[in-house]
């Protein structure tokens, strides 16, 4: 890589100053001309039916400019996919969980907005209510949607080999069960949106989102707009963690009310509004049942995913698939039998998230350690035994083209010392592994892809035109990073437009971990578009060929003859005066099979390639109060290639801190019935600094074929994987398992209690 | 979320503080650091008319010690400096230990003495939004006839959480209390009524002036448990504070242990203390005593984590800090 000036190495982020001086500008701060300030009225009730809304008193209020309520709305309804939509995002006919859209206000201030939700009167029915998965699936239970029969929203069978001949000839079978509460994404930025509407019937809307372009497309749908005059403005977005991917019921009330009012309307959400009315992350009930021959080779795997999906649907077929992707995606597993169930209650909505689900590999990855310590085998060669290796094919049939599983697996355990502690540390402390394999890149249909677009300035600098989305994670300064190094400029000499669905090409968005697969290989291919155009052009100013220059710091230059060169800025004026100017295209889609479907076709290639990772964490235990301390984390991942490794080691510490010590010790919901109890920073326990661990990051370099420079994803490593870790090394401290997630000291003692009564 | 509307006063000294409580009376509030008070505000679980900052009065904050008089700590010195007063660090641990463990660092910039032991009882059914609220019917602590942690329950349990106040009295300290032409002092302990409802003994026109804590005190040993989730922010799920001094070597002259998190008000072990006095430490004695703090423990579902885990981790604490303060001492 000797060549590269910016790519590889460990450059500062383009964003860095603005956020930590408090200079970036996020949709709270954002105010417009006339604009209105907008408060939505919720349901107290967790199940009731909306006899009547009358909200005549809000509207006859003074400095009241809109008011809306399910009326306005009636059957429009909102799904991420044709067969879910099942959520009015104003519900007209019933509310189902506390916390529930029944009627909002946009008024001159925000006291005013207040004081007239309280004046909007709702005669509600209420109606028996359901909390839990198991309870909803019982005969006779309140049946939430008048579709779905014993609450069951999604089901998702998936069948490979023999799997009754696998556990027929398996050495040793294990079945265990473990549970998870939900958990809230806590954002740094509460929800918030701005929407501006004009008499032509163009609608401008600012909200912290994971995709610009699929936020428009939905609200065109939904509104009854052309999509060409929906258009979702870039803005910072501050923490997304898979809770800003879906549609709100927020930015279609606060588009509903700019239009009524024929001006722009903010709202912006309280802490404790983000945490109910947003969205939540599933809990979850797992049962595992897993054959081995006597070497620990997996030969049949039978899974069942219970998931509390909440009120609605949201991203439902993708969150009931997961736990099983996440399996196939790490190990090789002949004969696996999976039944995901995502079930409705009345509870908030459940939606996607970046460490989902503890339940599902924290409790495959524990499992994996208690079949190895039964058979007397050392978890790392347990899973090295297993691990996917390139050229593999997953379960369902995804080819695997690059991988560095099993050398992730071994540095993590040489460079944490691994065999010298396991098993020998003082009672109390102790070490334990995690691994996990990730998609990158999934099924979107025509927004699966991305594109961009460079074009010039007459100072040498240049533009590009992305679809890349950036929640927060670095992405925007990726693809600067990469055209910069391509075009041979600095970065600050790389202007960046990104995420605006009006200005920006498509592009899939912050899912599926495919900003630096997809994004960055469009932008990286724009580049390289660019840079041919330039070159072509100077070959003739250089009298030379195009093989013989090279681009850097601005000028075009003979490679043997440095001295022989030009300043681009010459090279893009020519360009001009001929006639061509130069303008860098590129695109990239992953080579996926797009007839793949979640429930109805989970077969064929799932995603254009797999990252993978191992963690290693260690824990001191306080066996008197059960406190658990993660002193250590060794994270090695196979990131493809690092191409700002400062950014890949960053996303290590994000995923240690909410994947690891918040997820597997500390996030737990309280309820009571429907209403939940913690909704607050305080309350909710997300990890603080003085809680992180000392953190090891080691990269792992498998490039590969497709990847921009060989790169796939880093934002989840560690966090889906830390589970298992903390769970481990809990059992290596104490001698105890616990399969209830959160991991909390309550727990960790009622087991130590439960032992030594045996 | 929006504070409702009132009106600031800022008085320039104590006499003009009191003045202005004893017109306003029950439409006013005495706010200190307001770290507390502002979020109950924004809460809608208060609407006073006029808060009176007692900010701008200089004679509330200081910190006095001589070998005769003890120590006296002004009521609105701040957590932070209470936190770095050598004095206090040398010979009152417990205190200065209990306030390091009070919520962060940022908050001890703000939060004052006198703030922190006036904090209102706590319950996840209290300390909520307006909007929260109003999905279930009053309870007892908010006006109306129930409670929704104990069904059936005949008054409100909500938690005294002050982390600062189980120390003070284990050091056996009193509070001046004033308002308008007349002074008042009292134990510590007397401040606090056991009632969730109305946890203070303390009138709408009064303002907690100083604390004091007598000179003997300073050659006691003592140490104070918090237990918490983080390792920062958050309120004690149960804290311990004990105090020891010594007769000769061996032997336990007086102990003094206090609870808080664990009921309405901070709670002294007496028992506890008890069983201590006059013994030699042993670790059968240490149990015993934490047995008696388990004892008077009466953790409810209010706060957080289970309520049998806190009592159970009451009487790990009380071992620790029984052992910790006789080091000390
Ligand atoms: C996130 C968070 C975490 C916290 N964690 C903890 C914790 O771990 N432990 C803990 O103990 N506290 C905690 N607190 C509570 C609080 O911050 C501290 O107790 C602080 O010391 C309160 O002091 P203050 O000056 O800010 O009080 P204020 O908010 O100003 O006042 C609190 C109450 O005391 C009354 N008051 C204040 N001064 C006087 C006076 N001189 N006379 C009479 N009444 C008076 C006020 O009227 C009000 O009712 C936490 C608070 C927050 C927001
Ligand atoms: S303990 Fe009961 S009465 Fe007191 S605040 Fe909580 S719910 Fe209300």
């Amino acid at each position: 890589m000797a060549e590269h000036t910016l790519v590889g190495h460990r450059v500062p982020r383009i964003d860095s100053l603005d956020k930590a001086t408090g200079q970036a500008r996020y949709t709270a701060d954002l105010t417009l001309p006339r604009m209105l300030y907008g408060k939505v009225l919720r349901s107290p009730h967790a199940h009731a039916r909306i006899l009547n809304i009358d909200a005549s008193k809000a509207e006859r209020l003074r400095g009241v400019k809109a008011v809306v309520t399910g009326r306005d709305t009636a059957g429009v309804r909102w799904g991420v996919f044709r067969y879910t939509r099942d959520q009015q995002l104003l519900t007209g006919d019933k509310v189902r969980y506390i916390g529930e859209d029944v009627a909002a206000v946009a008024a001159e201030d925000e006291e005013t907005a207040m004081e007239a939700l309280e004046l909007i009167e709702v005669d509600y029915e209420v109606l028996p209510a359901v909390f839990g998965p198991l309870e909803a699936m019982q005969e006779g239970a309140p049946q939430i949607h008048d579709h779905a029969e014993n609450n069951i929203n999604i089901h998702v069978p998936i069948e490979v080999g023999d799997v009754e001949k696998g556990f027929k000839k398996s050495y040793h079978v294990r079945e265990d069960r473990f549970v998870d509460s939900e958990y809230t994404y806590c954002q740094t930025e509460p929800y918030a949106v701005l929407v501006n509407c004009d008499l032509s019937g163009n609608l401008e809307i600012w909200t912290p989102n994971a995709s610009p372009h699929t936020k428009a497309k939905a609200l065109s749908n939904l509104l009854e707009m052309p999509l060409t005059k929906v258009k979702v403005r870039r803005i910072c977005t501050g923490g997304a963690f898979g809770g800003r991917s879906d549609i709100f019921p927020g930015e279609f009330i606060a588009a509903l009310m700019a239009l009524k009012a024929a001006r722009p309307v903010k709202l912006v959400y309280t802490r404790e509004e983000s945490f109910t009315s947003v969205r939540q992350a599933h809990s979850m009930i797992v049962d595992l049942k897993t054959g081995v021959r006597k070497d620990g080779t997996l030969l049949a795997n039978e899974i069942k995913v219970i998931m509390d999906g909440g009120a609605y649907s949201s991203t439902g077929p993708i969150a009931t698939s997961v736990p099983f992707l996440v399996w196939e995606e790490t190990y090789r597993l002949p004969n696996v039998r999976f039944n995901g169930y995502r079930v409705y209650t009345n509870k908030p909505v459940r939606g996607m998230y970046r460490c989902h689900g503890r339940a599902f590999l924290g409790g495959l990855g524990m499992q994996l350690d208690m079949i190895a310590e039964e058979l007397g085998i050392d978890p790392v060669e347990m899973r090295l035994r297993n691990a996917l290796r390139t050229g593999d094919t997953q379960a369902t049939g995804s080819k695997i083209i690059s991988c560095g599983l099993s050398e992730a697996l071994q540095q993590a355990a040489e460079k944490s010392g691994w065999k010298e502690k396991r098993g020998k540390l003082p009672f109390g402390k102790g070490i334990g592994m995690g691994a996990n394999g990730m998609m990158v890149g999934f099924p979107m249909g025509i927004r699966g892809g991305s594109s961009a677009m460079i074009k010039f300035n007459e100072d040498g600098g240049a533009t590009l035109i992305s679809g890349v989305v950036d929640t927060g994670s670095g992405n925007d300064s990726m693809v600067v990073q990469i055209a910069a190094d391509v075009l041979g400029l600095k970065m600050e000499d790389v202007n960046l437009v990104s995420a605006d669905s009006e200005i920006t090409p498509l592009d899939q968005g912050a899912y599926s971990q495919a900003a630096a697969f997809v994004s960055a290989n469009a932008a990286m291919a724009a580049a390289i578009d660019a840079r041919e155009q330039i070159l072509n052009i100077a070959s003739d100013m250089l009298d030379a060929t195009v093989e013989e220059l090279g681009l850097r710091d601005g000028y075009v230059y003979m490679k043997e003859r440095p001295e022989r060169n030009i300043w681009m800025g010459k090279a893009i004026r020519k360009a001009l005066m001929d006639d061509t100017p130069i303008m860098g295209r590129g695109s990239y889609m992953p080579k996926i099979d797009q007839t793949r479907e979640w429930v109805s076709n989970p077969k064929g290639q799932q995603a254009g390639t797999f990252s993978f990772g191992a963690v290693v964490a260690e824990v001191e235990v306080d066996a008197e109060t059960g406190q658990v301390r993660v002193s250590n984390v060794t994270g090695a991942h196979d990131c493809g290639f690092a191409i700002n490794p400062m950014a890949v080691e960053g996303q290590l510490e994000g995923s240690v801190a909410s994947g690891g010590v918040g997820a597997t010790l500390l996030e737990e919901h309280y309820w009571d019935g429907g209403q939940m109890l913690n909704a607050s920073m305080l309350e909710y326990k997300v990890p603080l600094s003085v809680d992180m661990p000392q953190i090891t990051p080691i990269i792992v370099e498998s490039m590969d074929p497709e990847g921009p420079f060989g790169a796939k994803e880093a934002g989840l490593w560690g966090s889906m994987n830390m589970f298992q870790a903390i769970g481990n090394a809990i059992y290596d401290a104490v001698g105890v398992w616990i399969k209830d997630f959160p991991i909390t000291p309550d727990k960790v003692l009622a087991a130590l209690e439960e032992r030594n009564r045996d | 979320m929006r504070l409702p509307k009132f009106e600031h006063l800022q008085p320039e000294s104590l006499e003009e503080a009191l003045e202005l409580l004893a017109e306003h009376g029950e439409q006013a509030k005495v706010i200190a650091g307001g770290t507390e008070l502002l979020v109950s505000m924004k809460h809608g679980l208060l609407a006073p008319s006029y808060l009176v900052n007692l900010k701008e009065i200089p004679e509330l904050n200081f910190i006095a010690y001589d070998g005769e008089g003890g120590l006296r700590i002004g009521a609105l010195t701040k957590l932070a400096t209470l936190i770095g007063s050598p004095v206090i660090q040398e010979s009152f641990a417990v205190l200065s230990r209990a306030a390091s463990l009070v919520a962060a660092p940022p908050l001890q910039q703000m939060g004052t003495l006198a703030g922190n032991l006036c904090l209102d009882t706590r319950c996840l059914y209290y300390n909520q939004s307006r909007f929260w609220r109003q999905a279930r019917p009053r309870c007892y602590k908010t006006g109306g006839d129930t409670c929704h942690v104990v069904k059936g329950g005949n008054r409100c349990l909500a938690a005294y959480q002050g982390d600062v106040a189980p120390a003070l009295i284990a050091l056996g300290a009193s509070v001046k209390i004033a308002k308008k032409g007349a002074d008042r002092i009292v134990p510590l302990a007397d401040l606090y009524t056991g009632k969730g409802e109305r946890p203070l003994a303390l009138q709408a026109d009064e303002v907690l002036v100083e604390v004091q804590v007598a000179a003997e005190a300073a050659r006691w040993g003592g140490d104070y448990q918090k237990l918490r989730y983080r390792g920062a922010m958050d309120f004690p799920l149960v804290g311990v504070a004990a105090v020891v001094s010594r007769d000769g070597l061996d032997t336990i002259a007086r102990a003094s242990l206090v609870l808080t998190a664990v009921s309405t008000a901070p709670i002294l072990a007496e028992e506890a203390g008890r069983l201590l006095q006059g013994q030699e430490l042993t670790d059968e004695l240490v149990a015993q005593a934490a047995g008696a703090a388990y004892e008077v423990a009466r953790p409810v579902n209010n706060i957080g984590s289970n309520p049998s885990y806190r009592r159970k981790m009451v009487r790990v604490l009380t071992k620790r800090a029984i052992r910790n303060a006789w080091v000390r001492e």
